[in-house]
Parts: structure tokens; C-alpha cells; sequence
């Protein structure tokens, strides 16, 4: 199997609204390399999460092609999603709303192993010790099992969110803004988490931000979208230190430093 | 004199669970025409303390303590008082100016209101001073906008109104309480410059709440930085970055710089931050501090200066460790 693990070329999605249509996506392609993390970044509107999205089959683009392990994404039949779904997971932005505020944590990890063909299930017999594998991956307690999110911090919830992405052990995962919405100790313990799982489990990961900070850390490869388009793309290091497109000068411009006076 | 003066102010509120306390006996001055940034992470209670000055927590919360503005108590002062000094001499901006705006009035409207109320302008000359304002925040036809309604504005545009609005009486002081969390950071650049040069205009003073210390750092000339409800250092802000004392502002300020450098695992703050409904003993901190000490979970360590500077501007440190000197 060749090393890239997901490709995107000449995506174009567009959405309608009133007055005309809106172009979120146009000419949009990239490789994702197995055991890489490609980082996108850009500002609101610019594109970021549709890209996200259309690599994970959450919306059908108008034009080009998204290809999983080198077969094309299709979204008809249920047995071509539960393959994607085994294969693609994503980690959302919120933690607390991604998960099930009605399902103890230890249902929503069992319910992904459950989803699976029937051949591939766990027995009956194992379930608790698979879970009990996932809490500890994700440097969770295991009394953790029995509560509800809202019983859990943001940090916690997106671990939980990660452990269930990981359950049927994916070659792909998209995080779109995963420690966004997190404080600024929690953020590093979650990102050394993907780095440690990465390395683990050799995943290859799509990583959506606006923050530099973050991507400087975990991305190897980085793509520049601005308006719906990529306007630079390369080796994450040496955008960061010397970006071409005046678009990516102005982002790492505007970044807050610490100011020593 | 200073121009605020916070004293032992705490805020709790009862719930099913037994009283949470937010902010716990905080004390701090500004001068006029300061600023102060207030660094801290969810729960550290930064919010509840703006919320505190401005007389506009939830009805069930308690609050005691002290809060003079030029001398004038605010805890305990009627809705009647409140409303003369909020808009006239207190504002505050928020973190998300969508809803801090009414969305069935034209944003000219909206700062006119103030202008009538506190400086008795009539409507034509609210108008004409609310396009001023507009002008001033860097709104493009002003005359046209003003009669455009919020949701016809972006997000970074409807922050320049709220400022334009909170500082339409050129307030002695403003609060502004992340006010550029929900902004791209190219929009938060402007937003910060245009805040620090109109506040320098108007003598205003700046309470400045973010939880990222980069922020507050090149904005303001002092820092607190709170945790679980209280302080655990302040001083001028360039000082606090290159001594910082508290192992939780050092641990902070670790994170930060090595998500700009360096390959490899982050520095991390073990652990999570504190649950208010059960607080650990003594310093909030002490389960997730390095440098912990035995009564670190017995006594709740109280402010006290590093180094004395003149005036209000000491460094303080609320930490058992004996500073290094």
C-alpha cells in the first residue's frame, strides 16, 4: 500500500445562500502522508473546516475527489461508510457537545466497538477490557467510566472524545480544532497526548487550527488556506520561520508574543 | 488616591451542592488612567471579579468586601446608583459582541442611547456624535453604517462599536473581558491596538481580562494572575514575566515559550484545574505545583511583595516558597 494514506485534489464546494452562492472550497487538494500530521490553518471563513468535512464524507464536494487507503470515499451504501468510519475518525472542536450528554462515558465508548461488522466485535467477555485499554490510553482514571460529560472537565471530555475516535484503532484522524476551546495547561497536555498516540499507534493525522502556536508543535507538513484556496503549503518549520505568501507574513504578524519590555 | 480599590472581595453563590466560592478575598488598586491585565484560566474567577465592579453579578450571588471607584462604594449600591455610573464612568466590553448588541436596533441607535442618557444630548446630536464615534473606531461611512443593524456587521466591526459605545462618556474606567477571544488573531491585533490608543486618548483606565498572557502581556503595565478565585501574583507586567515567582506563573510562562520553540514534548501543568465545588485545602494550586511544600494544603498563603516599588506598583507573590533574593 503507498504511504499516502489520504489524498484530496481539485476539491470545490460551494454553498448556496441568498443573493448567489458562496465558494468555501475551490481547487483545494493535498496528500496525507501515514504516520505525518498535516496541519491546515487559516481564519474564520477561510475554508478550514469544509475541508475538513469533505475529507471525512460529512458533505459531498461539487467537484474532485477524496480518497481513503486509495479507495474513493462513497457515501451511498451503509457498508462503505461503516468501512470509513473504521478507517477516518474525527475529533471535534467542543468536546462536551460531541459527546452523548445522556450516555455515561463507558456507553460512549462502546457503542464505536459495537458498530463495527459482526466478525469484527469483541466478545461479549472483553468489551470491559477494551474499554478499560481506551480510558487508560488516553490518561484517564478508570472511575471515570460510570459518569456523564457533564460530570467531566474539558479536558477530560476531549480525551474521552480522542479514546472514542481511537476505538477501532483508525489509520486517519481529523482533528478539527481540538484544543481550541481548552485552557492553556490543558491545550499542552492534550496536544502531548496526540503526539504520544501518534508515535504509539502511528497515526497520520489531518490537524485544523487558526493557532500557529499549536501547529508549530505537532504539524510536520503545513497547508495556508485564505478565502477557500491554499496560499502556501510546505514543511511546517519553514513556513513558520519564513512564510512567502504575504498572507501567511501578516498571520505569524499578528500573533501575540509575550512582551519582555 | 487610586482610582479603584478592591478590597478582601469575595463572591460566592449557594447551590445544591453546598456554597462555591468564586473569588476569595481578593485585594487590588488601580490607578488612573492604568492598566491591569487579569491572566487566569477558566475558573480562576477573573470574569466574577469584572462582573463584581460593574454591580452585575447574578442576583443569587453573595458578595462582600470592598470596591471603591474614587472613592465611591459599589457593593451594596442601588440599581438606581449603578445605572448613573455604568455608561458614564464604568463599561465594559464583552467577549461576544453579537449578543452584547440588540439586534433590533441600528447600531447607531445603540450609542446615541448612552449619549442622550448620561450627557442629556438631544437625539440629532447623539446622532451626529454616535458617527464620530463610529469614524474613531475605524468604521468606514460612518453616516451610512450607523444605520445598519449588528448582524450586518462582522465580528471584528461589531467589537468596534462595543468599544465606540464604551466609550462614548470616556469613562474614568473600562473593562474589557476577552474582548478578542472570538476574533482571528489578524482582527485581534487591530482590535487590541485601536482599544490601547483610544483609552490613551480618553484618560481611561483598562482592566484587561484574557487567559492568554501574550495579550495582557504587550498591553498592559501591570498583571494578576489568578487562580481558583485568588491571586497569585501581581506586579508591573514586564517585571512579573522576567521574575516570575509563583511555580504556577513559571509554569504558565513555560508552556507559552515552548509552543514557540523547541521540538519534543510540551512542558506541562499536571493535573486540572481546581473543582470550586471542592476546593483543595490551602493554596488552590498545591496539587499541581512542583515545588510543593508541606502546609502548602493547610494554609492559605497571603499576599505578600517580592520587592517594593513605589506607589501601588509592588510585586506581590501569595506563595509559601521564600522568594530568591
Amino acid at each position: 500500500m503507498s504511504a499516502v494514506v489520504l489524498k484530496a485534489a481539485d476539491l470545490r464546494v460551494s454553498y448556496q445562500r441568498r443573493g448567489g452562492s458562496f465558494v468555501a472550497l475551490e481547487d483545494v487538494g493535498f496528500e496525507l502522508i501515514r504516520g505525518q500530521t498535516l496541519a491546515v490553518v487559516g481564519e474564520s471563513g477561510s475554508g478550514k473546516t469544509t475541508l475538513a468535512y469533505a475529507c471525512a464524507g460529512l458533505l459531498t464536494p461539487e467537484r474532485g475527489s477524496v480518497e481513503l487507503l486509495g479507495r474513493p470515499l462513497a457515501r451511498r451504501r451503509a457498508k462503505d461508510l461503516k468501512w470509513q468510519a473504521q478507517h477516518l475518525q474525527m475529533v471535534f472542536q467542543d468536546p462536551i457537545s460531541s459527546l452523548n450528554p445522556r450516555q455515561t462515558i463507558a456507553g460512549s465508548l462502546a457503542e464505536p466497538l459495537l458498530s463495527v461488522a459482526r466478525d469484527a466485535r469483541p466478545a461479549a467477555g472483553e468489551i470491559s477490557k477494551r474499554l478499560a485499554g481506551l480510558i487508560a490510553q488516553v490518561g484517564l482514571r478508570q472511575d471515570i467510566a460510570n459518569r456523564y460529560p457533564h460530570e467531566l472537565s474539558g479536558g477530560q471530555c476531549q480525551r474521552v472524545a480522542i479514546a472514542r475516535a481511537l476505538a477501532n484503532r483508525p489509520e486517519v484522524l481529523i482533528c478539527d480544532e481540538p484544543v481550541s476551546a481548552l485552557d492553556i495547561s490543558v491545550q499542552a497536555q492534550v496536544i502531548n497526548l496526540l503526539l504520544d498516540l501518534q508515535q504509539k499507534l502511528g497515526l497520520s493525522i489531518l490537524f485544523i487550527a487558526h493557532d500557529l502556536g499549536v501547529v508549530r508543535r505537532i504539524a510536520s507538513q503545513l497547508i495556508v488556506m485564505h478565502k477557500g484556496r491554499i496560499v502556501e503549503r510546505g514543511p511546517a518549520r519553514q513556513i513558520l520561520s519564513e512564510p512567502q505568501h504575504p498572507y501567511t507574513q501578516n498571520l505569524l504578524a499578528s500573533e501575540a508574543r509575550l512582551d519582555f519590555g | 488616591m487610586s482610582l479603584l480599590e478592591v478590597s478582601h472581595l469575595k463572591v460566592s453563590y449557594p447551590t445544591r451542592d453546598g456554597v462555591i466560592d468564586v473569588v476569595r478575598d481578593l485585594s487590588f488598586e488601580l490607578d488612573e488612567a492604568d492598566s491591569l491585565g487579569i491572566a487566569g484560566e477558566s475558573g480562576s474567577g477573573k470574569s466574577q471579579t469584572a462582573l463584581a465592579i460593574m454591580g452585575l453579578l447574578a442576583a443569587n450571588a453573595r458578595v462582600s468586601g470592598s470596591i471603591l471607584l474614587d472613592g465611591q462604594e459599589l457593593i451594596g449600591e442601588s440599581e438606581r446608583g449603578l445605572d448613573r455610573l455604568r455608561g458614564k464612568s464604568l463599561a465594559m466590553v464583552f467577549q461576544d459582541p453579537m449578543s452584547a448588541l440588540n439586534p433590533y436596533m441600528t447600531v447607531g441607535r445603540q450609542i446615541g442611547e448612552v449619549l442622550e442618557l448620561h450627557q442629556g444630548m438631544s437625539a440629532d446630536e447623539a446622532a451626529k456624535r454616535s458617527c464620530e464615534l463610529l469614524q474613531m473606531t475605524g468604521i468606514d461611512e460612518p453616516g451610512r453604517r450607523s444605520k445598519a443593524y449588528p448582524h450586518q456587521f462582522s465580528g471584528g466591526q461589531r467589537q468596534r462599536i462595543l468599544i465606540a459605545m464604551a466609550l462614548a462618556c470616556a469613562p474614568r474606567l473600562l473593562i474589557a473581558d476577552e474582548p478578542t477571544t472570538a476574533l482571528d488573531v489578524t482582527v485581534q491585533k487591530k482590535i487590541l491596538e485601536l482599544l490601547r490608543s483610544l483609552c490613551r486618548e480618553t484618560g481611561t483606565a483598562l482592566i484587561l481580562i484574557s487567559h492568554d498572557l501574550a495579550v495582557l502581556s504587550g498591553m498592559c503595565r501591570n498583571l494578576m494572575i489568578m487562580y481558583g478565585g485568588m491571586e497569585m501574583e501581581r506586579g508591573p507586567s514586564q517585571r512579573v514575566l522576567l521574575h516570575a515567582t509563583h511555580p504556577y506563573t513559571a509554569a504558565l510562562l513555560q508552556t507559552l515559550e515552548d509552543l514557540h520553540g523547541g521540538t519534543g514534548p510540551l512542558a506541562v501543568i499536571p493535573g486540572e484545574p481546581p473543582d470550586l465545588r471542592n476546593p483543595p485545602g490551602g493554596c488552590p494550586f498545591n496539587p499541581r505545583c512542583s515545588e510543593v511544600l508541606s502546609h502548602c494544603n493547610k494554609e492559605i498563603p497571603r499576599p505578600r511583595p517580592v520587592r517594593r516599588i513605589e506607589g501601588t506598583q509592588s510585586h506581590w507573590v501569595a506563595c509559601h516558597l521564600e522568594p530568591e533574593q
